[in-house]
């Protein structure tokens, strides 16, 4: 026969954010609504695709090494959201937060290894100015780049929280709904690897 | 004790849908990468390896990341899926209907 406390403070052990929360199903919608405008945007990419004046076709300028790293980096950071999420159930502050951090690093590369992209495509003279393939091209893995920069800020923050406050049931939340956004990021380069990158080179 | 089994057969539950995800999209991620950097097959198995690659790796994210199945507690979750997958389909499949339609005259 165990005391009441007893189980109050093994129940403490956990942390279980119940799904029908109203903020996690709130910012599920907001997810949903952004998916929209990516859809806009790959429209408009396939429409554009064959309008080549003058310049190069994707399977000149495509280099598969670089989009396979970004790709094993984001697989990464999908897997470090999961290593989050247990991290809050066992309510382990250190494990949270040196998650975090490592998805914030591997955010870092994938940003700057996507700059270094644009950067050699730009210094060859394959600006987004030059036809409509290329300028629906930039948008939408320019549009995907800022996301995950604003993820990145996000992290930052949450971090600054995590340590002011603890892991708190709040918090909890919190990171629950920046996991969901790190998934739906990958969610939408795998779309991007998959119907830009891999069928543009073939 | 009761409810602290019940906690932690959840916490494993989710342990174990969290490895089983990693290791399937990463099969599923590296597949195609593989496929086309070696270029074995005719373009037309490619597409067709690729387009399922990615089909199968969108249900692995939704179920094991996402954690997005036919319960109760997620019905509303799913509607709202659904009928974002609805509006773009018809977003997609609409504009390029009608541009190519446009193309040719």
């Amino acid at each position: 026969m165990i005391s009441n406390n007893t189980i109050n403070k093994i129940d403490n052990k956990f942390l279980h954010v119940e799904k029908n929360s109203k903020t996690i199903f709130g910012f599920w919608l907001y997810l949903v609504s952004d998916c929209i405008i990516f859809a806009t945007m790959f429209a408009v990419y396939f429409v554009m695709m064959h309008s080549i004046s003058n310049g190069p076709t994707g399977k000149e300028i495509f280099q598969l090494s670089v989009v396979l790293i970004e790709t094993i980096l984001l697989l990464l950071t999908a897997i470090f959201s999961g290593l989050t999420n247990i991290a809050v159930y066992k309510k382990n502050l250190r494990c949270v937060i040196l998650s975090l951090l490592i998805n914030f690093i591997l955010g870092l590369g994938f940003v700057s290894l996507e700059l270094l992209e644009f950067y050699h495509l730009i210094i060859e003279g394959y600006s987004p100015n030059r036809n409509g393939f290329l300028s629906a091209f930039f948008t939408l893995i320019g549009m995907h780049g800022i996301h995950i920069i604003f993820g990145m800020l996000w992290i930052i923050v949450i971090i600054f929280q995590t340590l002011k406050f603890g892991v708190t049931e709040m918090i909890a939340i919190r990171i629950k709904c920046l996991n969901l956004f790190w998934h739906f990021l990958d969610i939408i380069w795998m779309c991007i690897f998959t119907f830009i990158y891999l069928i543009g080179v073939l | 004790m009761y409810i602290f089994n019940r906690k932690l057969s959840i916490f494993r539950k989710k342990i174990k849908s969290y490895l089983l995800g990693s290791i399937y999209s990463s099969v599923l991620t590296f597949l195609p990468f593989l496929l086309v950097m070696q270029h074995i097959f005719s373009d037309k198995i490619l597409l067709f390896t690729i387009i399922l690659c990615f089909i199968l790796n969108f249900f692995v994210h939704c179920r094991y990341f996402l954690h997005l199945d036919t319960s109760i507690e997620n019905r509303w979750y799913l509607t709202v899926v659904l009928f974002t997958c609805t509006i773009i389909f018809i977003i997609i499949s609409g504009s390029l209907w009608i541009m190519s339609n446009l193309h040719n005259y």
